[in-house]
């Protein structure tokens, strides 16, 4: 069979050919950056094809099919983060693998096409990350597009006849999100695909190019790809594997909040590789903005582009290069300025400042009885004195606690004897209130402020009705040594009217249910219980 | 060994690793992104009142997970009150190919249009290539409220 195979389509002796392919001596280490690029393409086509085993795009699919992958399904978050991350490191070996390039002057005679094939596919991989960044229809993803196609629009003469081609209409919407989709599923792999083959082929054909020697390419020694440089591109890929494995396990890509058009607070930022331009565009205002929005960078790739043509210096050795050093020095040092002043100038979150009210995922999410019921408590005890943020001359509570943590109920009643303050305080209003203070001397007293107002009620009463002597959240409650109701925590399927009714009387919806009916709450109360449990739940 | 064969190990054994650290999460994955469903339990889908005939088609609505969507979707089933009283019901597909069959009154016969499969109506096979009985659903009978679980195989 093998034979069969290899004797109609030669599968071994073309790999083997591929894996002889003579090289310099001396090729070393700066040369594994194109098979890295080579491994990480290939393994966004691998986790790109996963994600979109899940994704549906729409956008009343889009998100939710995000979240769901994110949350519900295992290794769904590490994938798409290996997704995410996986498209940053392939910018950062683009930057090098284009530096070293222009370092070794291999654009020349005669490699200009391999060049090319390189400039078509950055551009490729550009697209990618353009198109890509729409897909998650998070605030983030659809505000920032709206930016993109409004610099498009800038383009003199068609630009707004290309946003709108883009749009497919004039409002981003679902055709947008449908063209985003199939060019960056469809059309990019395609081209991509094409590109590094013709990118590789030119590669064979003409060959790398020997680090500088005073011999000249022709009298240089050549020893095959296999195993030798092979070795080194391994070892590289694995390092730069185990790196975004790590990176994508520790940093999860980002889920913003469902994309709302309507929103008008929400500042859109490019992801950080974009950042220099959205920089650049800061300084052109009025009618100049089209020299950062179209000017420069058509400037910059069509130099880029003519490079082979225009470079005449017969030398390859740097210090006989002293004008393409300093272009190269200015444009890396221009783009490093304008990303870092761009990561300068965005407003950094402060402690306890409110982040613009956002559901967090539900893992992330306070869930305790205690502590989400202590909001309530904090509110109704606490506010009326302290605040979370400062507030003139008084110290926010966050700095408050952190110097001087209340020890429990004999401290709370001298506290508020001593500021004249007529108020009680039962156990469980204690414990709530230790529970609370302890996440807002911690480090993201914002995440409070995420919580529903419905919520925290429920919570407070659910922790001082004794619910949590059976029910078990998020490792709180469930003490009672004979009865072990679910756990609240896991995901239930049901409508609030159906945990009204529940609560009510489970036997009428769960018949064969241990739960005994709680007749006696009002009607205010079943409700906010069942909010609570819809916040645990979706 | 030589130099070259060592170099030769080294890559052989760097590709594994990258190959390995992958396999278990997308096998998860991929596992985990097909196991939807209902949710394991008992849906009504009528009152013993409503059944009319011996042989009824009885529509409900079931919520299920699907993917990322929670959703209703319409079903229905077959169902048969026997003489004596007692309810079965049969889940609506022939066990040969899975086509959707129907209930002739005149030859009281559940008969399958794909490829002439019969059955009786306690779900016993008369003729064709079904390989086994009707399946039906596992029953819960409240005072009026019949409600069905798992499909049980016969």
């Amino acid at each position: 069979m093998w034979k069969w195979l290899e004797s109609r389509i030669r599968l071994q002796s073309t790999w083997r050919h591929f894996l002889e392919e003579r090289l310099p001596e001396r090729t070393g280490w700066p040369h594994v950056f194109g098979s890295i690029l080579l491994a990480l393409i290939g393994l966004q086509f691998l986790t790109g094809l996963l994600l979109s085993f899940v994704y549906s795009a729409s956008p009343p699919g889009a998100y939710p099919s995000v979240r769901y992958l994110m949350e519900q399904l295992p290794g769904g978050a590490w994938l798409r983060s290996l997704h995410y991350w996986g498209a940053s490191f392939i910018i950062v070996f683009v930057g090098l693998h284009l530096i070293r390039t222009f370092l070794y002057a291999a654009y020349r005679r005669p490699r200009e096409l391999t060049w090319i094939a390189g400039l078509l596919l950055l551009l490729c991989i550009l697209a990618f990350g353009q198109t890509g960044y729409l897909l998650p229809w998070d605030q983030r993803s659809y505000w920032g597009t709206a930016v993109t196609l409004r610099i498009i629009e800038t383009v003199p003469m068609l630009g707004p006849k290309i946003a709108s081609l883009i749009r497919g209409g004039a409002s981003l919407g679902a055709l947008a999100l449908s063209r985003f989709y199939a060019i960056h599923v469809v059309a990019l792999p395609m081209i991509t695909t094409l590109l590094v083959i013709a990118h590789l082929a030119l590669l064979r054909r003409y060959g790398i190019t020997a680090p500088w020697s005073r011999t000249g390419e022709e009298g240089i020694r050549k020893i095959p790809f296999y195993p030798y440089q092979m070795t080194r591109d391994s070892i590289g890929i694995l390092i730069v594997f185990l790196m975004l494995f790590w990176l994508a396990g520790q940093l999860y890509a980002p889920l913003d909040a469902p994309a709302d058009p309507t929103d008008t607070t929400f500042v859109p930022r490019p992801d950080w590789y974009f950042l220099f331009l959205f920089q650049l565009l800061r300084y052109f205002e009025g009618k100049w903005e089209i020299i950062g929005t179209f000017v420069l960078p058509s400037i910059a790739i069509l130099a880029l582009f003519l490079l082979p043509f225009m470079d005449r210096n017969p030398r390859r050795e740097l210090r006989y290069r002293p004008v393409a050093m300093l272009i190269l020095l200015v444009s890396v040092s221009a783009w490093g300025w304008l990303t870092y002043s761009a990561v300068d100038e965005m407003p950094k979150p402060r402690a306890g400042q409110r982040p613009p009210g956002i559901l967090p995922p539900r893992a992330e999410r306070i869930k305790r009885p205690s502590e989400v019921g202590g909001l309530y408590v904090l509110k109704q005890k606490c506010f009326s004195c302290h605040s979370m943020t400062e507030m003139g001359s008084r110290l926010n509570l966050q700095t408050l606690v952190r110097n001087r943590f209340p020890t429990g109920a004999t401290w709370f009643e001298r506290h508020f004897q001593e500021n004249g303050i007529q108020t009680t305080l039962g156990d469980r209003e204690v414990e709530e209130l230790m529970s609370v203070l302890r996440l807002v001397a911690g480090n993201r007293p914002d995440l409070l402020y995420t919580i529903p107002p419905k919520a925290r009620f429920g919570a407070h009463f659910f922790y001082n009705s004794s619910c949590g002597s059976c029910h078990k959240i998020d490792g709180q409650g469930g003490e009672h040594p004979r009865v072990t109701a679910p756990d609240l925590t896991l995901r239930l399927l049901r409508s609030k009217e159906w945990h009204i009714k529940h609560i009510h009387d489970a036997q009428s919806v769960v018949p064969k249910s241990k739960m005994p009916p709680f007749f006696h709450y009002e009607g205010f109360e079943y409700d906010a219980l069942a909010e609570y449990i819809l916040y645990l739940h979706t | 060994m030589d130099r070259r064969k060592v170099l030769a190990r080294i890559v052989q054994f760097v590709s594994a690793a990258i190959g390995a650290l992958f396999v278990l999460p997308v096998i998860a994955f991929i596992r985990g992104s097909s196991s939807a469903g209902r949710d394991d339990g008992f849906d009504p889908i009528a009152k013993i009142g409503d059944l009319g005939e011996e042989v009824t088609r009885v529509s409900f609505a079931r919520l299920i997970r699907d993917g990322w969507m929670v959703r209703t979707i319409q079903e229905y089933v077959w169902v048969r009150k026997k003489p004596d009283g007692a309810i079965v019901v049969f889940e609506p597909h022939c066990t040969h190919l899975g086509c959707a069959y129907s209930w002739n009154q005149t030859n009281q016969h559940f008969e399958c249009p794909c490829h002439g499969g019969k059955f009786d109506k306690d779900g016993n096979r008369l003729a064709g290539p079904p390989p086994r009985p009707l399946d039906r659903y596992e029953l819960k009978m409240e005072g009026n409220q019949i409600s069905i679980g798992k499909i049980l195989k016969a």
